[in-house]
């Protein structure tokens, strides 16, 4: 059975937590959609934003235009010592690379636009910095 | 944060399309956006929560020959997530639900240049 955007979700997370230098930088882990409360930061998130699919004209599946979402979390003070040298080297690993997951293909794999999202918890900045990924998956 | 209606399918000769066709390059980009912003209200995730949400997408013309979808309220949190909330994405999933047919039209005038 066929579920692309999982398996983009699979490759990236692998590639990821397969690197030392990146692991190092997100002490808290990588996590899919939300980190639990109380996670030590920085951590990664990642969620799918949109996956259309790419038909012929008899309708047979060409690929999964997958767009993968990554953010590195936490507080804006870790910003230039943690987050984002965690998001560059993020960025590293993941754009313009492929790969295979599940079974599947990673044919190609690029930032589309990158992320800069801050929000206040009990009265501290957060920051996020991170970027939207295309990946097509077949 | 907005959302521009792209052209991507015939972006080199776009100038020449409007060119031949006044007005109707005009009238799919913004039906189109039009379509795009009804989706995103129709398929966001927070529903009859404040209205907020709902009420703030709306279309706006840039550009001559340009529109963009605009979302206010808890778009960005619900579009990219929050630390405590897990992303729930409808505005890229309204874009690439309804650019196939904003591409077709643009592609259709294409056709009739030749």
């Amino acid at each position: 059975m066929s579920n692309e955007p999982y398996r983009a979700l699979q490759w990236a997370e692998a590639v990821l937590t397969g690197d030392a230098t990146f692991m190092a930088l997100v002490v808290g882990g990588v996590w899919r959609g939300l980190a639990p409360q109380g996670t030590a930061t920085p951590y990664a998130v990642l969620w799918i934003g949109s996956a259309p699919d790419l038909l012929s004209w008899n309708r047979r599946r060409v690929w999964t235009d997958v767009l993968f979402g990554l953010k590195v979390v936490g507080e804006a003070s870790k910003g230039i010592a943690a987050l984002d040298p965690a998001m560059a080297r993020a960025d590293v690993l993941l754009n313009l690379q492929k790969g295979a997951a599940g079974g599947q293909s990673i044919l190609g794999c690029a930032r589309e636009s990158a992320l800069d999202l801050e929000e206040i918890v009990n009265n501290v900045l957060w920051s996020s910095p991170g970027g939207m990924y295309r990946a097509h998956v077949a | 944060m907005a959302w521009d209606v792209g052209v991507e399918v015939v972006q080199d000769i776009l100038p020449e399309v409007i060119a031949r066709f006044p007005g109707a390059v005009d009238t799919v980009q913004s039906s189109g956006a039009e379509r795009i912003a009804q989706y995103a209200r129709d398929h966001h995730p927070w529903q009859n929560q404040t209205g907020w949400t709902e009420a703030s997408i709306h279309v706006e013309r840039g550009a001559d020959h340009e529109w963009a979808v605009v979302f206010g309220g808890a778009s960005l949190f619900l579009e990219y997530g929050t630390v405590n909330m897990p992303p729930y994405p409808y505005i890229q999933p309204a874009f690439d639900a309804v650019r196939p047919s904003i591409d077709d039209g643009l592609s259709r005038l294409e056709s009739k240049l030749v």
